[in-house]
């Protein structure tokens, strides 16, 4: 019995790295639409909504949406939206930084896998803010969740 | 990137209860079941310890290649120095599983290699168990009391 088997999980996580910060079009249109909110949170909605497309039109194997449910603690079909919330949030406080945005760019062998980890983390403490805020507000300026 | 190996998400506890366990070849996936059960009601009877549990856990990430991708991306997602990452991986994912926070059912799941959205799921539920697990036991720790 080798001990390399908890690297699943792990190693979904680097899957991500790919989603979050991918270097194709798609990963630079999401960064520049994140660094746009970080200087606008008022367009906070537009980054999420361009965080969900890239994630969505990304393609590949990797069930992402079912993986950040489980990690956000979310319904199933709500795991994309979830994560992104937490993505812009996270940025917009300052909880994620650009560098360690960019640092995405550069290959996970070169990088190291450390700036995945602190993505998951920000992403993870930023959604639970989140719905801390959620729960504070009068029921009447809740999210109705109309339409999902 | 691939799809990960994610038979045995479990490798540290799985690894760390066969000393305990004297457990028969991992390589038929219902030793491996079997095993991880026993694993999860050793840790929650008492008569496998979370530090044992740990510390074997570590080692055996340790002295495996893959473990140091693990280490890289649980320094950066439990926020601790890399030296210290695979310790506060494996107390985590012990303190979870005794606490119940992670179940032998989802242990199994993951084990079972799929590529389904209900793996994903799970690893990120364990993923989010294994970080509030570590936030309990750091802050009880910095306040000077033992971890519920």
């Amino acid at each position: 019995m080798t001990a390399k088997h908890l690297a699943s999980a792990i190693l979904l996580t680097l899957t991500i790295a790919g989603c979050a910060a991918s270097q194709d079009q798609r990963g630079n249109d999401l960064a520049a639409t994140l660094a746009d909110a970080r200087a606008n949170p008022e367009k906070r909605l537009t980054a999420e909504v361009a965080c969900e497309r890239a994630f969505t039109g990304r393609g590949g194997d990797f069930p992402f949406q079912a993986f950040s449910a489980g990690l956000l603690n979310v319904a199933e079909k709500t795991g994309d939206r979830a994560f992104c919330a937490g993505l812009v949030e996270a940025f917009i406080a300052g909880d994620l930084s650009q560098s360690e945005l960019d640092a995405f760019k550069t290959p996970s062998e070169v990088r190291g896998r450390a700036a995945v980890g602190t993505l998951l983390r920000a992403v993870l403490v930023a959604h639970e803010r989140l719905n801390a805020q959620q729960a504070q507000k009068p029921p009447q300026a809740q999210s109705c969740g109309c339409g999902q | 990137m691939r799809w990960p190996s994610a038979r045995d998400l479990v490798a540290a506890l799985t690894v760390a209860s066969l000393a305990w366990l004297a457990a028969p070849s991992l390589a038929q996936p219902s030793f491996v079941e079997d095993d991880i059960r026993r694993m999860v009601d050793g840790l929650r009877d008492g008569t496998l310890s979370v530090p044992f549990a740990s510390d074997e856990c570590r080692r055996g990430l340790e002295e495996d290649p893959g473990g140091k991708d693990i280490k890289e991306v649980m320094a950066g997602f439990l926020e601790v120095p890399e030296d210290f990452a695979l310790a506060a991986f494996c107390r985590a994912l012990a303190q979870a599983v005794k606490a119940g926070d992670v179940s032998a059912e989802g242990m199994v799941l993951v084990s079972r290699e799929g590529r389904d959205p209900a793996t994903a799921l799970e690893i990120g539920s364990i993923l989010r168990a294994v970080y509030f697990s570590h936030v309990v036991t750091t802050t009880a720790s910095a306040e000077g009391r033992k971890p519920q």
